[in-house]
């Protein structure tokens, strides 16, 4: 096919991100950087300590989320990969992916009817005397973070269960055979060829997480100090959207400075092949 | 292999395994406490349950919520796929096949709605919903929500191109077909599981969609995850489990349609 053939096929793609993720963008920036105080909003924004310590949780938590994420997956992904038992394998496919089709919203709802003062978690405890008092599991950090993993997991085991099968079996065999424990061929073989494909997960993982609104709405309650929910006031409570503008502003660079630093080290293949 | 070796191993796969029955349980325990829950017979969430039987699914189908939300979420959902098919496909043959120049450019804006951050993207398609005056409207909502699956079906068909093999429309044509019919009959036709399968996948995911449509609907428009998430913040009823079992069911069914159609002309 010519060019513009190409041209012609590929027009109304390029139209409707034009219309509806650069136009966007650039809009957003401009309202960002408008009334009331042009440039100085980004200023004003990162003068008050409660904005920094949105954007500390956010990307801090959202860092934690993303290494548990790709350990775990990681561990998941070189068992189903590796395992020689069908049953083993098929029980760890359907424990991970049959949740993840549950509707994120019902997941949230899972662990709140787990979690709640209440909640089941709660009363097993309670029941068999481990605890005097109901432990506040709920509404709090570390919930967030649990919700979170618990809807990235299998993010980070699709891409690593590919990566982990690209890898040659024989070098595993052959390091096997020159006296290397499991262990030691797995750090010194797996490891370094899956690297790349690592890296790229966990940027992945990640970028995603930063963008995540329901989780700390619902699982961090009023008081969760997440840039989303943050946003979602200034523009519904408070009626202020150059303040949610400059907020997400803040957020897409944060988000872009880490796909680029991470394009830099594993190649922007890569992270596109963990998309795919 | 020496004794100090086979322990390391044993130790090794201890660690693994049981690193994987945890994350089995923690990923397994809130699915199937949904699931049980859903055959309690109360209207308490207790568990385990003091009575049994279809309440849940009883009330789920006629309380007038959960329907009509499912009714929304189709009427938003297929018009999103159907958009989102026909202007990935033709891109993603584009992109495979032609000379398009910045091909690499396009193809990394079709997919950056996958990274970019969701609760950014919303914020921002707010302010331009907003400035165009659709903020609210239906068709805002199923454009702004095209965007985001537009990147399944410019990855999923460019990977099936990929592995259709040129030749086959090279020896269609030596054989006297035009470029056309051979576009047509050959790289279409085998192209259309993996269409199916594209738009299956849109499909599921735009049914969990949840921010855009918290961001970008008034109050008119309540898909099924708005729903649940407005039932949420009131408080926590019961009935949302037997909606969530049924979900689970049927979007595994139909995953595992789209990994099957996807998987077909992979294999041929």
């Amino acid at each position: 096919m010519s060019g513009f053939t190409g041209l012609a096929l590929a027009f109304p793609l390029i139209a409707m991100v034009g219309l509806f993720l650069i136009f966007p963008v650039i809009k957003l920036v401009t309202l960002a950087m408008g009334a009331p105080r042009g440039a100085g909003n980004f200023l004003s924004f990162f003068d008050l300590t409660v904005n920094l310590d949105v954007l500390r949780v956010t990307f801090v938590d959202s860092a934690i989320v993303a290494v548990v994420s790709v350990l775990l997956g990681g561990v998941v992904a070189w068992v189903i990969s590796s395992t020689t038992h069908a049953f083993v394998r098929m029980s760890l496919v359907a424990a991970i992916f049959i949740p993840f089709w549950m509707g994120s919203v019902v997941k949230l709802y899972a662990f709140t009817v787990l979690l709640e003062r209440l909640g089941i978690v709660n009363r097993v405890l309670l029941d068999l005397h481990l605890i005097n008092a109901p432990l506040d599991l709920i509404y709090n950090q570390p919930a967030v973070i649990v919700g979170m993993v618990y809807q990235l997991l299998p993010y980070s085991v699709l891409p690593l269960f590919v990566v982990f099968r690209s890898i040659d079996v024989d070098l595993l065999k052959a390091a096997e055979g020159l006296g290397a424990s499991r262990a030691r061929a797995v750090r010194s073989i797996v490891l370094p060829l899956g690297l790349p494909g690592i890296l790229a997960s966990l940027t992945i993982v990640y970028v995603v997480g930063l963008g995540f609104f329901l989780t700390p709405v619902l699982l961090g309650g009023a008081t969760s100090p997440f840039s989303a929910s943050f946003m979602y006031d200034d523009i519904f409570s408070y009626f202020n959207f150059t303040e949610a503008a400059v907020s997400a502003v803040v957020l897409l660079v944060g988000a872009l400075l880490v796909l680029v630093i991470a394009s830099r080290f594993v190649g922007r293949e890569q992270l596109r092949k963990v998309l795919g | 292999m020496s004794v100090g070796v086979q322990t390391k191993n044993g130790l090794f796969r201890l660690t693994g395994g049981v690193a994987c029955i945890i994350v089995a349980l923690f990923m397994a325990i809130p699915a199937v406490t949904v699931a049980v829950l859903s055959f309690a017979g109360g209207t308490n969430l207790v568990f385990p349950p003091t009575s049994w039987g279809f309440t849940q699914y009883h009330t789920a189908f006629t309380n007038g919520v959960w329907i009509p939300a499912i009714y929304e979420s189709l009427k938003i959902g297929i018009p999103v796929s159907v958009l989102a098919v026909a202007v990935g496909v033709p891109a993603a043959l584009a992109l495979q096949r032609s000379k398009l120049a910045l091909s690499g450019v396009i193809r990394l804006f079709g997919v950056a709605p996958l990274v970019i951050p969701a609760v950014a993207y919303a914020v921002a398609m707010y302010g331009f919903l907003a400035e165009i005056g659709i903020i609210g409207s239906y068709w805002g909502l199923v454009f702004a929500d095209c965007m985001l699956v537009i990147p399944f079906v410019v990855i999923v068909i460019e990977s099936s191109l990929a592995r259709i093999p040129r030749d086959l429309e090279l020896v269609a044509m030596t054989l006297g077909a035009s470029r056309r019919r051979a576009i047509f009959g050959i790289t279409f036709r085998l192209l259309l599981p993996a269409i199916a399968a594209s738009f299956l996948l849109c499909f599921i995911s735009n049914f969990d969609e949840a921010v855009f449509v918290n961001f970008l609907s008034g109050p008119g428009v309540t898909t099924l995850p708005k729903a649940i998430f407005n039932s949420l913040r009131t408080g926590l009823d019961p009935s949302i489990t037997a909606v969530a079992s049924i979900l689970m069911i049927l979007s595994t069914a139909v995953v595992a349609g789209a990994w099957a159609l996807r998987s077909r002309n992979t294999t041929r």
